[in-house]
């Protein structure tokens, strides 16, 4: 069995007063994973940890078989992880060509190698002719995917993706997803994509970490958590509510939103004959116009949890 | 109807290659910082200066040889002791040392080092600090001290062509033009003495400019504070001179202590006609303490960069 991607025991870090992780535990496989947080949840100090730009005040981190704590295995890990920061990061007076084979170089490529290397990741994510241009006058989409091609140079095997769609019209940002969906899903890279932008993880990942003042609230496969408990569905109805009330108790249904007369019920696996809802809801004088399988958004879940 | 050219796939390649920590890893960023400074050409004038002086120096120091050689520039004169070429040899000989030449030519030219100085060192760390490139350098294997190194290689080579390299041609010129090799046997050690003078002061320059570009956030700030940062001191150490009728404040100076420091190495009493009798230790402690300091500055600076990003 392979050792796990990402392996984080008891981390813990304290900027003075305020403990930005507290006790971290998290294991990683290979793949796509999302990193889900409210502003201040120690996602960013979690990346710089994992770097090895922050030490931590206690417990341990092991990124692709290395000890960011060591300054040797720093230096190598770095060598395997792309980072694409949040903020707009661009050396001045430099083309997009000049910045990335430069990074290429101190990533370790010989000086041919990280010249052929840029060209192909630029290729890749689409800087066409603009490459050559300074990196000052570039649009934010262009901005983005110089980041996208900067982390790429070095073929890392993970890769750190903050926020990838920042300020992306949708255009670009449709773009960006799918880059993102390519590397992980067709080229098998494994990211760790942080974003506010649920959608966008639910596009690009397979499995989600939650992350809530310093620790893991939630770690699971995107389908499992969508997926909890049963299929939901979304039905509109004619007659009195409390009549259709004592019909789903009868039939064991939970009611979980009201919107009036369309209402969202969480059916457990069990319950697969949709027909017994029909008649038990006529037998109580309801009349049913609409039922269809409701999909919940990754959003939801994610509000869902914060509020729990 | 446009099309795409064969070229743009937007296929990724795998890279077939090794990706590994190397050695000498300060160097690719110094050569691209280098390359990056070359783009505008007309801060290139700042070497004029240095240039001009360095032929003037060289042909100073050429033409002493010459005459003490009792050998006209222009050949075809009598070579008689009491000819005007060989009382123009003997006054040459006298009058001009090929080590005030260099000391001379040092002192003088120590503006123009700083102004170069100043002027390819200031954005370096300052820039890199607005535009937040530091994220994605210390994302790379590299240290805070290959960062450093990057930064101090990138600097240096400009202000070697503005005092090592002049020296250099003036020694060499001092070094072919001298009788058997007379300079190089006689007076050799001078050469290893303007190496270390020029070190010393390009890395005085080098280091309170960087540290001082660390505190910055834009080229601009960093320049003003660095030549305000020399002319503070100057112009205290100047006040207090004047003030205290003691020339030992001119210590606080870094341009009088540069000036002290090569009076001590050279052994010269005076420099461009000015008595040198100020506080030697002191002048060396003044002048190293700066360069500790600013280092001591941009050690805790860079490590701020790489931490808080």
């Amino acid at each position: 069995m392979s050792a796990p991607l990402l392996e984080i025991q008891g981390l813990v870090k304290n900027f003075g007063s305020t403990r930005a992780l507290d006790g971290l535990n998290l294991t990683l496989e290979r793949g796509a994973c999302g990193l889900l947080g409210p502003n201040g949840a120690g996602k960013t100090t979690r990346i710089k940890l994992l770097l090895g730009l922050l030490e931590p005040d206690a417990g341990f981190a092991r990124i692709v078989g290395h000890d960011p704590r060591r300054a040797q295995d720093r230096l190598a890990l770095r060598s395997r992880v792309g980072y694409m920061p949040e903020s707009d990061c661009l050396a001045p007076g430099m083309s997009a060509v000049q910045l990335v084979s430069l990074l290429g170089e101190l990533s370790g490529l010989p000086r041919d190698d990280a010249m052929t290397r840029t060209h192909e990741v630029l290729d890749y994510v689409g800087l066409d002719e603009s490459r050559y241009r300074p990196s000052e006058e570039y649009s934010t989409g262009m901005k983005q995917r110089l980041k996208l091609a900067q982390a790429l140079v070095h073929d890392p095997p993970f890769l750190l993706l903050d926020e990838p769609t920042n300020g992306l019209d949708p255009k670009g940002r449709r773009h960006m997803l799918d880059l993102v969906h390519d590397l992980g899903r067709v080229q098998g890279k494994s990211l760790l994509v942080c974003s506010h932008l649920l959608p966008d993880i639910e596009r690009t990942c397979e499995q989600v970490v939650v992350l809530a003042k310093g620790r893991v609230t939630r770690q699971n496969r995107i389908d499992d958590w969508l997926h909890k408990g049963g299929t939901r569905v979304r039905i509109r109805f004619q007659g009195e509510p409390e009549a259709l009330s004592c019909a789903l108790e009868e039939l064991g249904l939970t009611v979980e939103a009201r919107d009036g007369q369309e209402w969202q019920l969480l059916v457990p696996e069990s319950c697969t004959d949709y027909d017994a809802l029909f008649v038990a809801a006529a037998r109580h004088g309801v009349c049913l116009r609409m039922l269809k399988p409701s999909k919940e958004s990754l959003e939801q879940a994610f509000l869902q949890e914060l509020g729990a | 109807m446009s099309r795409q050219a064969s070229t743009h796939t937007e296929i990724y390649r795998p890279y077939a290659g090794q990706a590994g920590v190397r050695s000498w890893r300060s160097l690719p960023l110094a050569r691209a910082q280098i390359a990056r400074a070359f783009r505008r050409k007309l801060p290139l004038i700042l070497f004029a200066p240095p240039l001009m002086a360095t032929v003037i120096f060289s042909f100073v120091v050429y033409s002493k040889f010459a005459l003490e050689a009792g050998i006209n520039p222009t050949p075809g004169v009598d070579n008689d002791a009491r000819s005007p070429a060989a009382l123009m040899g003997n006054m040459a000989s006298n009058l001009i040392q090929v080590k005030e030449q260099i000391v001379g030519f040092h002192l003088a030219m120590n503006l123009f080092v700083l102004l170069a100085v100043a002027w390819y060192g200031a954005g370096l760390i300052a820039e890199d600090r607005r535009e937040k490139a530091h994220l994605l350098y210390f994302a790379r294997p590299i240290t805070r001290t290959d960062y450093l190194l990057g930064k101090f290689l990138t600097v240096l080579p400009f202000g070697a062509v503005a005092t090592v390299l002049p020296g250099i041609v003036i020694c060499a010129v001092a070094s072919f033009a001298s009788p058997d090799w007379s300079f190089v046997r006689e007076e050799g050690d001078v050469i290893w003495k303007m190496l270390v003078f020029s070190l010393v002061s390009l890395l005085c320059f080098t280091s309170i400019t960087l540290a001082i570009s660390s505190l910055c956030q834009r080229k601009t700030h960093a320049l003003a504070g660095t030549l305000g940062f020399f002319l503070l001191l100057q112009g205290i150490a100047a006040l207090l001179w004047s003030l205290q009728r003691d020339r030992s404040w001119l210590v606080l100076s870094p341009f009088g202590s540069l000036r002290r420091i090569a009076a001590g190495l050279f052994e010269m009493p005076r420099t461009l006609g000015m008595r040198t009798d100020w506080s030697l230790s002191g002048s060396w402690a003044f002048i190293l303490g700066l360069c500790a300091l600013s280092l001591l500055i941009l050690w805790w600076r860079v490590r701020v960069m790489e931490r808080e990003g």
